[in-house]
């Protein structure tokens, strides 16, 4: 029986795919990518969330934590996330939420299982359940065990990839995968390793296989200012898109810093932590560049 | 300008009072309406296309004449103190109900009012009539005469004002309103204009007779309007006049009815086809361009309802007024029909006001009856008879008991005493109802309401056909989590007795902060999982049988989830429940989860909602979910919401009101977070409860969304 480790499953998404979609959100990520919104994806392992919003300053988790994470001091409540091993005693004890973890070891059947529940949605909106992160491929086993079963009840089956993955696992899983939203975040090999941790060769390896089994593919575009907010990008992304029939639509994603606090939370610091977001004239001439360079629909979500 | 109601004439019943003293109540209480056609000012404003406006042009003029207290209530000869007692415990019986009323605009458009002159003329013929009936046939003619003087009063205010103007198209448009008010709503319309002016002109009336604009509804104008707009488009009306019409109309309801006041859209025809017309689509283009509270726009959704026309509904502007309510044309039509109505006669229902579903030519419809604190049985079970907190000194025929061994026997007690509560609620509602339906009768409604002219009664007092009161089940959510969670931790695990839930709900939870947090980790309904979902059911099922027992002759109880405003507002009042709610934090809304599972998101909360029997809650419920999506432009995330609607309805839903992000929900949701913890925000691929961003992240997000959305509000 696969397992892995999931960090969210949510449900009435409408940007992860074609209909209503719930999306599964797997731990694990090989690329870094400086501006990552979603930086419980990061780790594999599970980690304690700590909401500082949410704590009344009660002090239980203090009394029940076994290694002595939580500390109360005139400065109010910290955390020493090197200390903690998560064994979820102060998430159990915590009044108001303020505490959990990010995280959650489930089977491939107990996820499907969530997943199902919303299937008369699916049915009547032409959507189903799409794997993100993190990077849903890191737990390479899990999420083909995952699409595998979904496929066989039925449902539309999307992924939200970087890319990077080994080919086998990339073979294995276009099997049951309908559509790859597939992210595209630097045309520069050096910036793509500068700005994520990892060459695009890989990823663009795979993208290319996916051509050759004709898998439709949208591609996701973050853009980030002063990363990759250049003419030279948006030329090579709709280069990228008249070359591949099977990209059948392009995504600008502009930047916002509504994940930044999600570091604190987790007692990492954000590598990327503009409070500012994208104008949004600028995402618009973005669209407008790509949109121009390659004639495909090119949507800004 | 503002007009000022106050539709207690004091000083009118003082002045005229001993003219009519001795007479009969019907006909003394028609004098009064007639009186007051005489008297309230009218007012026809520049550009106006139809006539309407009336009321006080200044709060001191309303004042000179208007005593804010109500005519003292009769009293009821019956013993009245368990029903205070029951009031304190948050057990509300209701009593005389003046507003939700609807009429049947489309028959008495078709008919005139003259008709229904003829017909009391006719029916004071019979000379087996009792002197009781004559007296109300008498006040029935009164009041419908009145009707004529109120309109000619506009028609001469119009020709007035015509005379005393040099503009041309001035004169012409106010001669145009004269000659519709002369003729309207006397007689039939035959244009757009004459049938609009008649409807609001019979609107005003019914406000007036009842002395409230509290809930007067229009239902499916666009249906009963149609005829009339395409008489008027084939002799050259554009659109943008009918829209213009339209706008006055809107804007005279905003003055006088909030946003209580429902107009539908879209419905089906005799043969079960699809019946969205033209009117339908110039009414939400006219909706859209209002921006006003008035009218409540409801929308009749069929399984054939055109896609473009869902894409029109679910847009962001009608989204951010909180426009439209979706109801489901055939759910909602077996809810009517399982009330034992024949299917040919549901067939006609409308919807009134926020929920009700009535049918207008013969019903008596009690909108705002009676409110159930679904909790108190529950108190009462457990506790040996007692409420939690305070005192219920009732004599109660139900044994009391503390100690069980499964839900089963609770719900046996519980159903136990619900009927004994209900008894003492629903006695006093019905002498009550009677009380005031006598020695104040509404004989113009009564006439305009299907056999009350033959049968010479009153509406309320056996004269329609159907009489209902709406029973809003208050708490009902919080009610069986409750059961839910006694059942995990009491009879499953043994981790706690059912004395710890009493004494820790009695203590507000305080120093019981962990079998708070355990209540709180159970299942509860909403979260689509079925232990959870099967209680609220079963215990709905229990209240639905106790008001269906109830229901006698033509006096039904209809079961409702409606809680409006109430489930904020009651439960301020209300101590902790035993479903780990604290004191005074709001109860579940209409016929949504408890706060603390809202945020399984909006497909739980519509399966969950699925499992009730939502069939035999006739009385109406609407779910309430929130939608995060920021782009409302994108055809595709309009046709998903459409989907999520659809589907709703497909499962067994009645009424859905989907809110869509605003900046008004975003700034409700900074102040009261704890009420919009289910409020997920999306982002470009990125998801999360607005509740849990920083102070200063909120504030961003409001501002940026207002800058890209072009949000007004």
């Amino acid at each position: 029986m696969s397992t892995g480790t999931v960090f969210d499953i949510q449900r009435f998404c409408v940007d992860d795919g074609p209909g209503i979609r719930t999306t599964v959100f797997l731990k694990g990520c090989p690329l870094h990518c400086v501006w990552c919104h979603n930086a419980e994806g990061l780790s594999g392992k599970v980690q304690l969330y700590y909401s500082a919003e949410h704590c009344i300053g009660c002090q239980i988790c203090q009394a029940v934590c076994p290694v002595q994470a939580h500390r109360f001091t005139d400065s109010g409540h910290t955390v020493d996330f090197s200390r903690c091993i998560t064994c979820g005693a102060c998430v159990d004890a915590c009044p108001n939420e303020s505490l959990r973890l990010a995280g959650k070891l489930m089977t491939a059947e107990e996820v499907l299982s969530e997943v199902v529940k919303d299937q008369p949605f699916f049915e009547s909106s032409g959507g189903g359940m799409t794997l993100s992160g993190g990077e849903p491929l890191m737990q390479g086993e899990f999420a083909i065990s995952l699409a595998k079963l979904a496929k066989e009840r039925g449902l539309h089956v999307c992924i939200e990839t970087s890319g990077f993955c080994n080919h086998e696992t990339m073979k294995s899983i276009a099997q049951y995968v309908d559509l790859f939203l597939f992210d595209y975040k630097h045309s520069s090999p050096e910036a793509h390793k500068r700005y994520t941790g990892v060459e695009n060769k890989i990823i663009l390896e795979n993208l290319e296989f996916l051509e050759t089994l004709e898998k439709p593919v949208i591609l996701r575009c973050p853009i980030i200012p002063d990363c990759n907010d250049t003419k030279e990008h948006y030329g090579a992304i709709a280069a990228l898109a008249n070359r591949m029939k099977n990209i059948i639509e392009i995504h600008i994603e502009p930047y916002h810093p509504f994940g930044v606090s999600k570091y604190t939370a987790l007692g990492l610091t954000a590598m990327y932590n503009s409070q500012e977001m994208m104008p949004k004239d600028a995402s618009e001439q973005a669209a407008e560049t790509v949109r121009a360079l390659s004639g495909k629909n090119v949507i800004i979500s | 300008m503002n007009y000022h109601h106050g539709f207690y004439l004091k000083r009118l019943k003082d002045t005229f009072g001993a003219e009519f003293h001795g007479m009969s109540d019907p006909v003394r209480e028609a004098h009064l309406f007639r009186k007051t056609l005489e008297l309230y000012p009218l007012h026809i404003e520049k550009n106006d296309l139809i006539a309407g406006w009336y009321g006080y042009t200044s709060r001191e003029a309303l004042e000179s004449v208007y005593v804010p207290e109500p005519e003292p209530v009769l009293k009821s000869t019956r013993e009245k103190r368990p029903v205070d007692w029951l009031r304190a415990h948050g057990y509300s019986p209701g009593g005389y109900d003046r507003a939700h009323h609807e009429v049947d605009y489309k028959t008495i458009l078709t008919r005139g009012i003259d008709s229904y002159i003829q017909e009391v003329e006719n029916e004071l013929q019979n000379s087996e009539n009792s002197e009781e009936k004559t007296e109300y046939l008498k006040g029935m003619l009164i009041s419908l005469k009145g009707a004529e003087r109120f309109s000619t009063r506009y028609a001469e205010l119009a020709e007035e004002l015509a005379r005393n103007t040099d503009d041309g198209a001035d004169k012409a448009r106010l001669l145009r309103i004269a000659a519709a008010c002369r003729k309207v709503p006397m007689k039939p319309p035959t244009d757009f204009l004459e049938a609009v002016q008649a409807a609001y002109l019979i609107r005003t009336l019914n406000c007036l007779s009842s002395y409230t604009c509290c809930s007067v509804s229009f239902g499916s104008f666009d249906q009963y309007m149609y005829p009339y707009y395409r008489v008027s488009k084939e002799n050259g009306m554009t659109e943008d006049e009918a829209i213009a019409i339209l706008l006055q109309l809107f804007r005279m309801l905003d003055n006088t009815s909030g946003n209580d006041c429902a107009l539908s859209v879209g419905g089906v025809d005799e043969n079960d086809n699809d019946a969205t017309n033209e009117l339908s689509y110039i009414l939400i283009k006219a909706e859209k361009k209002s921006k006003l509270r008035a009218p409540l726009f409801t929308a009749r959704i069929n399984r054939n309802t055109p896609k473009e026309f869902m894409r029109e509904l679910v847009s962001k502007e009608l989204f951010e007024m909180g426009q439209p309510s979706f109801y489901s044309e055939e759910n909602c039509r077996a809810a009517v029909a399982g009330r034992g109505i024949e299917p040919s006669v549901a067939r006609n229902f409308q919807i009134s006001t926020c929920m009700n579903l009535v049918i207008a030519n013969a019903e008596a419809a009690h909108g705002w009856g009676c409110k159930v604190n679904c909790h108190l049985p529950l108190e009462l079970a457990l506790n040996g008879g007692k409420p939690l907190v305070g005192e219920l000194p009732l004599e109660f025929k139900t044994k009391p008991r503390t100690e069980y061994k499964s839900i089963d026997e609770i719900y046996t007690q519980y159903r136990s005493y619900m009927i004994e509560l209900f008894d003492i609620a629903m006695d006093w509602n019905q002498a009550d109802t009677v009380l005031q339906a006598k020695h104040q009768p509404n004989a113009w409604l009564s006439a305009l309401t299907d056999d009350c002219i033959k049968r010479g009664k009153d509406r309320w007092d056996g004269g329609a056909r159907y009489h209902n009161l709406i029973i809003e089940m208050m708490g009902f959510a919080n009610t069986s989590d409750a059961i839910t969670a006694i059942d995990r931790l009491v009879f499953e695990q043994g981790k706690y007795t059912i004395d710890d839930f009493i004494k820790a709900a009695q203590a507000n939870y305080e120093g019981y902060e962990q079998l708070h947090k355990d209540i709180l980790h159970c299942d509860k309904y909403g979260m689509n999982i079925d232990r959870a979902d099967r209680n609220a059911r079963r215990l709905l099922d229990i209240n639905a049988e106790i008001c269906e027992a109830k229901s006698a002759e033509n006096r039904r109880y209809l079961p409702s989830l409606h809680t409006l405003w109430e489930d904020v507002l009651w439960a301020k009042g209300r101590p902790a429940f035993l479903d780990g709610r604290l004191s005074g934090e709001p109860v579940n809304k209409n016929a949504g989860p408890s706060t603390s599972a809202r945020r399984a998101g909006p497909t739980c909360t519509a399966i969950s909602a699925c499992k009730i029997n939502q069939i035999r809650y006739s009385g109406g419920q609407a779910l309430d979910v929130h939608i995060g999506i920021r782009n409302m432009d994108s055809i595709a995330n309009r046709d998903k919401i459409a989907a999520y609607i659809q589907t709703y309805f497909k499962m067994g839903g009645l009424q859905l009101q989907v809110n869509g992000l605003s900046v008004e929900t975003l700034q409700k949701a900074y102040d009261a977070p704890q009420e919009y913890s289910d409020l997920l925000v999306r982002i470009g691929g990125h998801s999360r409860y607005f509740r849990d961003f920083d102070d200063n992240m909120k504030k961003k997000f409001i501002e940026r969304f207002k800058i890209e959305e072009g949000a007004f509000g």
